[in-house]
């Protein structure tokens, strides 16, 4: 069962003379096997909605249900077995390490599950494979220990081993280079391929076009756009929104196809500049 | 003034008022005088006159009012608690029995007084936290305490470091809201727990809070050396203090209120 | 005529304490007054290290290392070299001292032993060129990443320096405080002779550099121009971890020279239909 967002509202704050809002009627689902990017300014609401999807806030007004499960009233217990169905990975996850090994840092989230150290054992092995480490080198080292990526990675590991059903990334792209950023795509689709319902924060729209099937635009605590590529590309040809630009080879695609070229329809940034690489050339 | 919207207590306010404008070393001092001038109070018009100079002093500075409230709402546990204490245990006539508590008429003037003193007490540093900022202070206390240095005493080092840990403080209060979110949506639990549990569920919040101390203050070291920074030695001030007649004054003024309600205080017709 | 050098390295080799690398090979390459030179490189590429002993933080482990004039291994000359180096690090909150922005400002020419009259002028200058003149009580916490790093920037300016390094001073930021950084940083340039070492991984922010300097890791692969750069093929540069920009990518491929007014979707589509309807009416006939 999808997560869904009802008519979600939120205030910080509420009562005080310095009240902001954050969340202002938000609706929206979050399917499994699906990748949904979350994409706006700072200052959108995405960190206030990212952490309505995993019970750490609760909506003021609306209804936020978690595989029918409605978050509002919902009993500490339920809480936490929602915060094992929807895995929410910080932005540097990596700095919220603090265990002596790479195994203990990874078996954390399962041991609060309570699960026994049996399965406890091959869920961390199992997260650590899923993000492309061989937990063979890393399982006895200490985390801080570890390359750049490899934190990350591990980090990532650390949500993982709750199995959960939905995934939810804060800005993933964070700190990575080129190769940082291939790594993750490549890891999202595992993921996904696995079952698993994504949703990405990104400033990089160039990493959300690539990666996800729908996206959310933010605006001022507002949905501004919901849908598919193609219908969010759409959407802004009439209706740009502020602040917000295509991936440059999406534009670009876009415009030759305006200016009558017959260029196929890829929204995909990668296979938009292929397109058009192929187009020029003739072939 | 959007910047307003997250202040803690007593945090800096800038409003360019004559107060504001004092040295800080002058409102330190009174600061010190009045404190001990409202442990003395023992009467409730003493009291009163108090509260009515501090509203002054607000008025002076251009503050708003809500620092009062927002003042008072912080240590409103601390004053209850307080209040509470005196009013079931001290001694005196009996007003009031509910089983083995008893509320006496000396219970609840002791309440009232030490309610009074305390938020007296808290409000007045306010005053001084709200009209001077961290750096201010910093630089006060390290001048009124440079003869010290002459025996040895870090006071340059001293606050450098309160100005710096000043400085984090509001830093650090959002990076442990943030470990604690992420630990949580780990599954770990913070709020419950016998007092062992708690404990134990803190070290995923602490590790990697001293993990990030520690690495911020590394990252800060290198830029201050970056900028020069050698210890005391041959730094100068942009923000020069000149000690003028204005801060003789307050702070003569300040001595002479304190010393006077202190007396009087003992002496009045509604002491005790 | 030739102006004269503010900096050059001269087959600089550093190994961190306990490493059993060198994180900077044999590094050779030289900056001139007034001159903009973008470091580039994937990350661990040693960028950052060569960066930290412009400002002598880090003495060369082999080679010669002279800024200003003077040799960075030279222990007394260090203070000299660091007030003529401004330098902006990564993280925007690491760097800040002081609770309160005019405040914060100060501390570098506090240090220097600058008089208060003095200090008063370069803070609100630096202010000035920053742009942060309207928020100079602030409370400094309060403040945007973009603000931070503006902040950081001002810190290093009110020293009047010769050098101004930043090491990767967007890396932490949004787009919004990526743009207000690069804006800033063209503006700057424009009418004054400092010289600035641009440190980063993304070569669409290095766009408004003279020069290019490429480590791969730890060695110098490339030291030229920015049109040279451009011309190198694109594999190259991603084999050396260099972020090319699709915008970038497409010309290359494509055979066609680098043009700073073809960088938005619009421009080049144009460009890009016109060029093949002139093509194809040139080969139809």
């Amino acid at each position: 069962m999808p997560i869904e967002l009802r008519e979600v509202s939120y205030v910080y704050h509420k009562g005080l003379p310095f009240e902001a809002r954050a969340l202002d009627r938000v609706s929206l689902t979050l399917s499994e096997g699906e990748c949904l990017g979350i994409a706006g300014r700072t200052g959108s609401g995405k960190s206030t909605l990212l952490q309505h999807l995993n019970g750490l806030l609760l909506p003021q007004e609306g209804e936020v249900l978690v595989d029918g499960v409605s978050l509002k009233g919902a009993s500490r217990d339920q809480l936490r077995s929602i915060r094992q169905k929807v895995g929410l990975v910080f932005q540097y996850p990596e700095q919220q390490f603090f265990a002596e090994t790479v195994f203990e840092e990874v078996a954390f989230a399962p041991r609060n599950m309570g699960l026994p150290e049996g399965e406890v054992r091959e869920r961390v092995l199992w997260s650590l494979e899923m993000v492309g480490l061989d937990p063979g080198d890393l399982l006895d080292r200490s985390p801080f220990s570890l390359s750049g990526g490899q934190m990350r990675r591990v980090a990532i590991a650390s949500v993982l081993s709750m199995r959960p059903k939905y995934l939810v990334l804060d800005e993933p792209t964070s700190g990575l280079d080129l190769e940082g950023r291939g790594r993750l795509l490549e890891m999202l689709l595992r993921f996904k391929g696995s079952g698993m319902g994504l949703a990405v924060v990104s400033h990089d729209v160039d990493f959300l076009f690539e990666a996800c099937d729908r996206l959310v635009l933010m605006s001022g605590g507002r949905v501004r756009a919901l849908g598919s590529l193609e219908e969010v590309v759409e959407a802004l040809a009439s209706a740009p929104a502020e602040g917000f630009k295509l991936p440059f080879s999406t534009a670009l695609l876009m415009e030759l196809r305006g200016l009558g070229a017959r260029v196929p329809l890829e929204l995909r940034p990668s296979r938009a500049m292929e397109a058009v690489l192929r187009w020029f050339e003739g072939r | 003034m959007q910047f307003l919207n997250h202040l803690m207590v007593g945090q800096y306010i800038p409003t360019g008022s004559p107060v504001h404008r004092l040295d800080p070393r002058a409102k330190i001092g009174a600061l010190f005088f009045s404190l001990v001038g409202i442990f003395a109070v023992r009467d409730l018009l003493v009291a009163s006159i108090w509260a009515l100079i501090f509203l002054a002093l607000l008025r002076l500075s251009r503050l708003p009012f809500w620092v009062v409230t927002r003042g008072i709402r912080s240590v409103l546990l601390l004053v209850v608690i307080t209040a509470s204490v005196h009013l079931f245990f001290a001694e005196g006539r009996a007003l009031l029995e509910i089983g083995p508590l008893r509320i006496t008429d000396q219970g609840v003037w002791f309440a009232l007084l030490f309610s009074l003193r305390l938020t007296l007490l808290i409000l007045y540093s306010s005053l001084l936290t709200l009209t001077t900022s961290p750096f201010e202070i910093a630089d006060g206390l390290e001048r009124m305490l440079k003869p010290l240095s002459r025996v040895g005493f870090p006071s340059h080092e001293v606050s450098m470091m309160l100005t710096i840990a000043l400085r984090f403080i509001p830093t650090l209060m959002d990076e442990a809201d943030r470990i604690v979110k992420a630990q949580v949506s780990r599954g770990a639990r913070i709020e419950t727990g016998g007092l062992m549990g708690r404990v134990r569920a803190f070290v995923p919040v602490l590790v990697p809070l001293f993990f990030s101390v520690f690495k911020r203050a590394e990252e800060l070291a290198v830029a201050m050396e970056s900028r020069c920074y050698r210890g005391g030695e041959g730094r100068t001030r942009m923000k020069e203090m000149r000690w003028s007649l204005r801060d003789s004054l307050f702070l003569l003024a300040s001595l002479s209120v304190a010393v006077a309600l202190g007396l009087w205080g003992r002496k009045g017709p509604l002491a005790l | 005529m030739a102006t004269e050098l503010v900096c050059s390295f001269e087959g600089v080799s550093f190994r961190y304490a306990g490493s059993e690398e060198d994180a900077l090979k044999n590094v050779s390459f030289s900056l001139r007054r007034g001159r903009w030179l973008a470091v580039l490189g994937a990350n661990g590429s040693g960028k950052s290290t060569l960066a930290k002993h412009i400002n002598a933080l880090l003495r060369p482990t082999r080679g010669k290392c002279l800024v200003l004039g003077l040799d960075t291994s030279c222990g007394e000359a260090v203070w000299r070299i660091r007030s003529g180096v401004g330098m902006v690090f990564q993280n925007p909150d690491n760097q800040i001292v002081s609770s309160v922005v005019e405040e914060d400002v100060a501390f570098g020419p506090e240090n220097l032993g600058v008089d208060p009259g003095e200090i008063r002028r370069r803070v609100d200058e630096a202010l000035e060129v920053v742009g942060l003149k309207g928020k100079r009580s602030f409370p400094t916490y309060m403040l945007s990443g973009g603000e931070k790093q503006r902040l950081a920037i001002a810190g290093a300016l009110a020293m009047e320096p010769q050098i101004l390094v930043l090491d990767e001073p967007t890396a932490m930021l949004d787009p919004e405080g990526r743009e207000e950084i690069l804006v800033f940083l063209s503006r700057l340039r424009s009418g004054r002779d400092i010289s600035i070492v641009y440190v980063t991984h993304r070569l669409e922010e290095a766009l408004f550099a003279d020069e290019a300097l490429v480590l791969s890791r730890g060695e110098a692969v490339f030291w030229g121009s920015m049109e040279e750069l451009f011309s190198a093929d694109w594999e190259t540069l991603r084999r050396w971890g260099v972020d090319v920009p699709d915008q970038v990518r497409i010309l290359r491929s494509l055979g066609l020279p680098f043009s700073r007014e073809l960088m938005d979707p619009r421009s080049m589509a144009s460009f890009l239909w016109e060029s093949r309807s002139y093509a194809d009416r040139a080969q139809g006939g």
